[in-house]
């Protein structure tokens, strides 16, 4: 259990449960009530549970449950980036974890194709809520954040479902953007995405704050990649400096399939990404990368799991920390071997930087190998920028503010090189500028 | 350009050099040459501002400004360059990106406008060619893989862009095989002018063949034990640094 007071989220659930969306189909109401019991039971992860070592929820104390409004005054609106406006993407949006139509920007689809927002989904008493709301992948596993998904089945407002039949492939990426207003209070957004046999897709999520946001964003993503069926999914966060986000992101992928996800965390005072990611199908592939850009007093944690569950499946993973002034990364990385996944192929690269003596950086690696014929690699580094490098760099005339910049976003080049989906580059690149911008303005 | 007064720096509580003094006028190619752990390496170091020598007596005046007052870039900016013996590696930043930068911080310093891009190109395009420098390598990560010879080639190819008032070759010739070497003092002797020194340091006489200096230096034990024309550099080879032990013990001036 927790320190968190799990009370308080109930109370807020009370309070909420007569207007959340769906509140009115019976079915819908009692997947929420068995999923806030679940949650009651299983409290917030806390850092005596495993895989919560090195990450401390309890901010969350202190944190207003209610007050979303929904605000889309001017100045929340600008907090979009002109480099995700820009993108020409089937555009979501959502406010404070409510669908916004008119800041969204949506094309046609292949038949079939089906691109929904779960709210008005749920609020048509809908007959696969179970599939949508059910205690799916989200809550599968045990790295102790089934409590959060549980939660979010509970409390969530709306998402994305993201439907495709066989055979169809989306010719542009659907943006998915959810903005906070600044204001404290939690979001639950909750994201359905399946894809059928040779089915393909590119999602990218941002998660974007005002500069100075608080509040909570704890998102679910569920998904599953039918046979030969590819998905390469970008999770950018960028929130407000005193913002926590909790976010899980579940992947079944089926024989021959291939998932490709980075999450990259530029902004938050408290951020926990997960991955959780089975290979199920022989000749399954993921390739995971992701890492942080942290300052001040940020925390932020890159946690994956990837079960290999069958024969000749492949994964590879790619994270670059980078931890300035007093932040803190984390990254656990682990990789379950099942007795049939013979011929697994897995290798793990993390890397991490620390700019300042007050920073830290935690690597765990974890194998768990139950097959004998596998091959898994696993290497972690920590280590500061390379003197010989800054003086070679300083002796050709670059300050050191420069200096330091320039071999900061080198070592974190290996993510742009990897970065799944091409279109999120002019944004990735431009969040990467903006943080690196924001060391030399401070001199550094 | 250049004036070093009794110059005396330690690394880890050990004195390396014991005094040393130089002037260097503008256009002149001084060579400073010794044996291994004469000091070679830490006078260059030190010129260029490297962290970890003390300064513990004398001065160093560039351009009648205290060279010890300067950080390393502004020292770099101001007209100083230090060709590494050891050029560092720095993967993911491309040489072009490097090379920009640093061309545009050396500019701005001057009073004169960034290049854009393809300005920039243009000019690093022309200057390559004459090194056989060829536009793959100046699309790679600085220096990684290159070759010895790539490597100091390199080097030369920066000096040639940044236009300095003050190089300073540190064993620009070790690691190259005759050809290399060639094409490394035709792109040095290219860029010797009126109004650019050079300071060349090495240990073998073989580069000054190529770029003949007009003086030459023998730093033994952290002193300058005897000062001549390009005669001396010849006379070294014939003579070896043994004979200049001896000297070694005396306090001696340039």
């Amino acid at each position: 259990m927790t320190g968190v007071d799990t009370e308080r989220f109930s109370r807020a659930f009370a309070a909420a449960s007569g207007e959340l969306p769906g509140h009115g189909n019976a079915e819908v109401a009692s997947l929420r009530e068995a999923a806030m019991a679940r949650f009651a039971s299983a409290g917030l992860p806390s850092r005596r549970d495993e895989g919560w070592h090195y990450t401390d929820l309890r901010r969350l104390d202190r944190l207003d449950l209610a007050g979303l409004t929904g605000r889309t005054d001017g100045e929340t609106v600008a907090a979009l980036p002109e480099s995700l406006a820009s993108l020409d993407a089937e555009r979501i949006v959502f406010v404070d974890g409510r669908y916004e139509a008119a800041l969204s920007a949506r094309g046609a689809l292949p038949a079939g194709a089906r691109l929904d927002v779960l709210s008005a989904h749920l609020g048509n008493g809908c007959g696969d809520a179970a599939s949508i709301l059910g205690p799916g992948l989200a809550e599968w596993n045990g790295t102790g954040q089934e409590g959060l998904a549980a939660l979010n089945t509970a409390m969530t407002r709306d998402g994305v479902l993201l439907d495709l039949p066989a055979g169809v492939k989306l010719n542009r990426p659907i943006l998915v953007v959810h903005l906070l207003g600044g204001e404290a209070g939690a979001v639950h957004p909750r994201n359905l995405v399946k894809l059928g046999a040779g089915a393909e897709a590119a999602l990218v999520e941002a998660f974007v704050g005002r500069p100075g946001g608080a509040g909570w964003t704890n998102a679910v993503l569920e998904g599953a990649i039918g046979q030969g069926g590819r998905l390469r999914h970008v999770a950018m966060i960028r929130h407000g400096a005193d913002a926590v986000h909790t976010g899980r992101m579940t992947m079944d992928v089926a024989r021959d399939a291939n998932y490709a996800a980075q999450a990259f965390t530029l902004g938050g005072r408290v951020v926990r990404n997960e991955f959780v990611v089975r290979l199920s199908g022989p000749g399954a592939e993921c390739g995971l990368s992701g890492g942080a850009l942290a300052h001040r007093r940020r925390h932020v944690d890159h946690t994956t799991e990837i079960t290999h569950a069958a024969p000749h499946t492949e994964s590879e993973q790619v994270f670059r920390n980078v931890a300035d002034d007093n932040a803190r990364t984390v990254f656990q990385g682990r990789v379950v071997v099942e007795p049939d996944a013979q011929k697994t192929n897995a290798r793990q690269s993390s890397r991490s930087l620390l700019l300042a003596p007050g920073a830290e950086a935690q690597n765990k690696p974890e194998l768990r190998i139950f097959a004998d014929d596998v091959k898994c690699s696993h290497g972690a580094t920590v280590g500061d920028l390379d003197r010989d490098a800054l003086f070679y760099l300083r002796a050709r005339g670059i300050d050191e503010a420069a200096a330091r910049a320039l071999l900061t976003r080198a070592f974190v080049a290996d993510l742009l090189t990897s970065l799944p989906v091409e279109a999120a580059r002019a944004a990735v690149e431009e969040a990467v500028d903006n943080w690196l911008q924001r060391a030399a303005d401070e001199g550094k | 350009m250049l004036s070093i007064r009794d110059l005396r720096t330690e690394v880890d509580g050990k004195e390396i050099l014991k005094g040393i003094s130089l002037d260097l006028a503008a256009g002149e190619v001084h060579a400073v040459m010794g044996p291994n752990g004469s000091g070679k390496s830490t006078l260059s170091y030190v010129l260029a501002g490297r962290d970890g020598y003390g300064i513990t007596g004398g001065s160093a005046t560039f351009q009648g400004r205290d060279l010890f007052e300067m950080e390393v870039e502004e020292r770099a900016v101001a007209g100083i360059f230090l060709a590494f013996q050891y050029p560092v590696e720095i993967p993911g930043v491309s040489n072009l990106t490097f090379l920009k930068t640093a061309l545009n911080a050396v500019r701005k310093a001057r009073g004169e406008a960034e290049l854009d891009a393809l300005d920039f190109l243009k000019l690093a395009r022309a200057k390559a060619s004459t090194l056989e420098m060829s536009d793959a390598l100046l699309q790679r990560a600085v220096n990684e893989g290159f070759s010895g010879g790539e490597k100091k080639r390199n080097e030369i190819f920066q000096m040639a862009m940044l236009e300095p008032r003050l190089a300073i070759l540190d064993e620009t010739d070790s690691g190259l095989d005759i050809d290399a070497l060639k094409t490394v003092a035709d792109g040095v002797n290219a860029l010797r002018s009126p109004d650019r020194t050079m300071l060349v340091i090495t240990h073998y006489q073989r580069l000054l063949d190529y770029i003949v200096p007009d003086r030459v230096h023998v730093l033994s034990a952290g002193r300058i034990v005897k000062s001549g024309d390009a005669g001396l550099a010849r006379e070294l080879e014939a003579q070896g640094y043994a004979a200049y032990a001896a000297y070694a013990g005396e306090p001696a001036s340039a």
